[in-house]
């Protein structure tokens, strides 16, 4: 029997890079292949080049024996293919029905029967757990919400073949398990299911093989039975290396730059008090919808009025818009980068200066070799993958486009830095590196605050954690007190039993 | 048992849909038009009287015809600026062809085929070489209106067989044909963007260009059919007012192309598209030609008239957006 997919050779080039040279992957019914690799190594590349997005320079694509020729979505659709792309693809303006059925609606004679498409659509949804409105229109849900639709919409499609590129860069813990449940009840069906994603916890748990690519080119195979992290980590970067967090501040406690109190906002943030101190991390964690990124959100003045006090360096300040929370010295970055943080259209270096604009603009004229330096020296400091720093940020891998946010935000130099998920979609060596350069803007005297819902990660990163849960601090650990079972505890103080154990 | 979740569903679903044809901004348009129309009972007896009403009418056929095909555009993030030109192009083209001999019908047909053309010239060079639809469709309305001055020597053209006339002459009940035309097209499209798969799409292109590419629709070829439409549009708008008139001007339709787009972003459509209908579309060239009949009844002079319609234009929009943001922090 021959293989539900080979693509062999595979090679695409774009203008200035060779995205992909000479890669060969294959894959089985029922089997869960997973595709890794750094940032900008050409896994995205790959599935856009399988699902008929691009079309390869070289190469061929051969499902169950028989050559293909993609020349568009539509014929890989066909063939069925079914993708999660790594970027939200969602119509805001349109209902969720519509989203999940995206130019698929069941019709009639032309005329879309919204009776099916809502109940098709819902069919789907309830599968992966979701319980909405079909009717809602799909703009004013949050980003998980959005990802799943995606999920449900690739799955609606009754694929042979179904890719996930990084589908859980924004699900919560409950949603990831049903999602692999959803995806071994797939597998077991017969489906070849290609999944990208740079948690290593996700890939070990689900992989049946793992492929990894390194720079455009392929790099190895490993079975389920011979994976481990370090293994993947060596075929990524070419050497063996191991991560480790890094050192943590050795001061004792220094004065606090900015003290939140009894700070409420909606239902989502109640009686929050916390206290970042210079050349501290703080980590802010939580369980989804904890109330940790409404809180940033209102001291950052992104949700209006609020009750409580913020202070900086012990005097309250009045914060009601982003541009007065920039002037006090903080900064935000948001979950959702694409939407809030970059100017895709235009090159990296104008996006990395972008919060800086007065200061590579001396007398009012910008100053282009200022920027060329500025840039330069970021894209090395977070090993951005461009040719050069010119280029569009578009036409960056996803990875890639993150660490332009983070520099941009880091060029900025804020006394305070909330940054929320900082690593989301970020490979496992320029998460390290991420880390690195946090540590060292928190030593050069300022503070950090990480919002992560990887409890691993706030816990290497912080030298403090305030736990939340449900809108409310329910305390903070420090120290030898920082653990998995302490911290756990806290989280989730106010949820009952059952909510515990999901 | 069966009967009993059959009528549940039916409710809702009925309930739904009353909503969702009077999605909030349509509703805020008929209070709008509502309004306007006691506010002028009140400032003008005139105003009320039969003659004056079916003038009104009358006088928003071709903005009504044209809407359909802009709201198109306007759904996708992007505009037809040729439609005023097309329409005085095709409204002479059909009389010369008229005068040359041709039969009415074949005069009709000759001249919606040259609004395709023009309509497939637009999108053309907007989908396949990628110029801006600003400039293309700036250059169409230049074109055009410089085709009809030519086509005629700068006069109007008179003479035709009174048959043509129909539209205008013929009346069903109190309303001339045109109208009635017009309430045909504007209820048969607002369904169709409803209704249909192939319109829907206009929807998926103007909520997310990029999804919409990767859901598969062709978005060149749809883009082109899209200008097409509006020429169409204008083509029919711009035959409908020779045959109500009687006469082929070449100065027809001056300025329409802004009056629409106003109507339409009144109405409801966003200019960066995935929002819209076209009955509200409609409702704003209601509202607008409303506007524009007082001011004329109530003799408000000319220099006036575009303080008046400039206030009220930005006026209502703000209102719009003031009560649009209400709702949404209250969310
Ligand atoms: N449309 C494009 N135009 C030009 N270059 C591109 C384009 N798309 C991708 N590339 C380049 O191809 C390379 C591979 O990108 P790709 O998106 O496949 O990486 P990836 O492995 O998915 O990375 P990530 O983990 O960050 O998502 C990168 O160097 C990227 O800059
Ligand atoms: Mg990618």
């Amino acid at each position: 029997m021959s293989k539900l997919l080979e693509m062999r050779g595979i090679t695409k080039r774009f203008p200035g890079t060779v995205a992909l040279d000479d890669v060969s992957i294959s894959l089985d019914g029922g089997e869960i292949l997973a595709l890794m690799g750094e940032n900008g190594a050409g896994k995205s590349t790959l599935m856009k080049v399988l699902s008929g997005i691009h079309q390869m320079d070289e190469g061929e694509i051969v499902i169950e024996g028989e050559q293909m020729h993609f020349s568009g979505p539509l014929d890989a659709r066909a063939k069925g293919i079914a993708i999660v792309h790594q970027e939200l693809s969602i119509f805001p303006h349109m209902t969720v029905a519509e989203n999940v059925m995206a130019n698929r609606q069941p019709s009639s004679g032309g005329f879309v029967k919204n009776a099916a498409l809502n109940e098709e659509a819902t069919k789907y949804l309830l599968e992966l757990g979701v319980n909405i409105n079909p009717r809602t229109r799909a703009g004013s849900l949050n980003t998980s919400h959005q990802q799943l639709i995606e999920i449900a919409r690739a799955i609606s499609m009754n694929p042979k073949i179904l890719i996930m590129d990084e589908p859980t860069s924004s699900l919560s813990d409950k949603e990831i398990d049903k999602l692999f449940e959803i995806l071994l009840d797939l597998k077991k069906k017969g489906l070849g299911i290609i999944y990208i994603s740079h948690k290593m916890k996700e890939i070990l748990t689900l992989a049946d093989r793992i492929t990894v690519l390194r720079d455009g080119k392929y790099s190895g195979d490993l079975a389920r039975a011979e994976a481990t992290e370090a293994e993947i980590i060596r075929l990524m970067v070419g050497r063996d290396s191991h991560f480790v967090f890094p050192p943590k501040s050795d001061a004792g406690p220094t004065k606090p730059l900015l003290s939140v109190r009894h700070l409420s906002c909606g239902d989502k943030v109640k009686d929050v008090s916390f206290e970042v101190e210079e050349g501290k991390i703080l980590g802010l964690f939580g369980l989804m919808g904890a109330g940790r990124t409404e809180s940033a959100r209102t001291i950052y003045g992104l949700e209006g009025k609020y009750g409580g006090e913020i202070e900086m360096d012990g005097k309250v300040v009045a914060i009601r818009t982003p541009g007065d929370a920039i002037k006090e010295g903080l900064a935000y970055l948001p979950e959702d980068r694409k939407q809030d943080g970059l100017f895709l259209g235009m090159p990296v270096k104008d996006n990395i200066v972008a919060n800086i604009l007065k200061k590579v603009s001396p007398n009012g004229i910008v100053n282009e070799k200022i920027i060329n330096d500025d840039a330069t020296q970021m894209v090395a400091k977070f090993q951005i993958k461009v040719p050069t720093v010119a280029t569009k940020v578009s036409s960056l891998s996803g990875g890639n486009q993150q660490k332009v946010l983070l520099a941009k935000y880091y060029k900025a130099e804020p006394r305070v830095l909330f940054i929320d998920e900082p690593t989301r979609g970020i490979d496992v060596g320029a998460k390290s590196e991420i880390h690195r350069q946090l540590r060292e803007l928190a030593n050069s005297g300022k503070a950090v605050v990480v919002i992560s819902s990887e409890l691993i990660e706030v816990m290497g990163l912080s030298d403090k954690i305030v736990v939340m849960c449900e809108g409310r601090v329910t305390g903070a650990v420090t120290g030898d007190q920082m653990n998995e079972s302490n911290i756990m505890t806290l989280a989730t103080k106010f949820l009952d039993s059952t909510a515990q154990e999901a | 048992m069966e009967t009993k979740t059959l009528e549940a569903t039916n409710k809702t679903t009925f309930g739904e849909k009353l909503k969702k044809l009077f999605a909030v901004r349509e509703l805020f348009m008929i209070i709008l038009i509502v309004l306007a129309l006691v506010v002028l009972t009140i400032l003008s007896p005139n105003f009320l009287k039969r003659a004056n009403l079916v003038s009104v009418m009358i006088s928003l056929v071709p903005n009504a015809i044209i809407a359909i095909g802009m709201v198109m555009c306007l759904l996708e993030g992007t505009f037809d600026l040729s439609v005023g030109g097309v329409m005085a192009f095709t409204g002479t083209l059909v009389g010369v062809l008229m005068l040359k001999g041709f039969p009415i019908w074949a005069a009709i047909a000759i001249t919606l085929l040259v609004g395709v053309v023009i309509g497939l010239i637009n999108g053309f060079f907007i989908a396949k070489i990628h110029v801006h639809p600003l400039i293309v469709t700036y250059g169409m309305q230049r074109i055009t209106r410089s085709a009809a001055t030519i086509l005629t020597g700068g006069y109007s053209i008179y003479g035709f067989d009174s048959k043509f006339g129909v539209m205008g002459s013929k009346y069903i009940w109190v309303l001339p044909l045109m109208v009635w035309f017009m309430f045909l097209l504007v209820v048969v499209f607002d369904i169709l963007f409803r209704k249909t798969k192939y319109f829907r799409q206009a929807y998926y292109l103007g909520s997310n260009p990029n999804a919409a590419l990767l859901s598969g629709i062709k978005v060149d070829s749809y883009k082109i059919q899209t200008f097409t439409l509006a020429a169409v549009c204008a083509t029919i708008a711009g035959i409908v007012l020779a045959s109500r008139i009687m006469a082929g001007t070449p100065t027809a339709g001056d300025g329409i192309e802004m009056q629409v787009l106003a109507a339409g972003v009144i109405g409801g459509c966003s200019m960066s598209g995935g929002e819209g209908t076209v009955i509200g579309c409609f409702l704003g060239v209601v509202f607008l030609a409303l506007i524009s009949n007082a001011l004329t009844i109530m003799s408000v002079s000319q220099y006036w008239q575009g303080v008046v319609t400039g206030v009220i234009l930005i006026a209502a929009v703000s209102i719009d957006m003031i009560l649009k943001q209400r709702r949404s922090t209250l969310k």
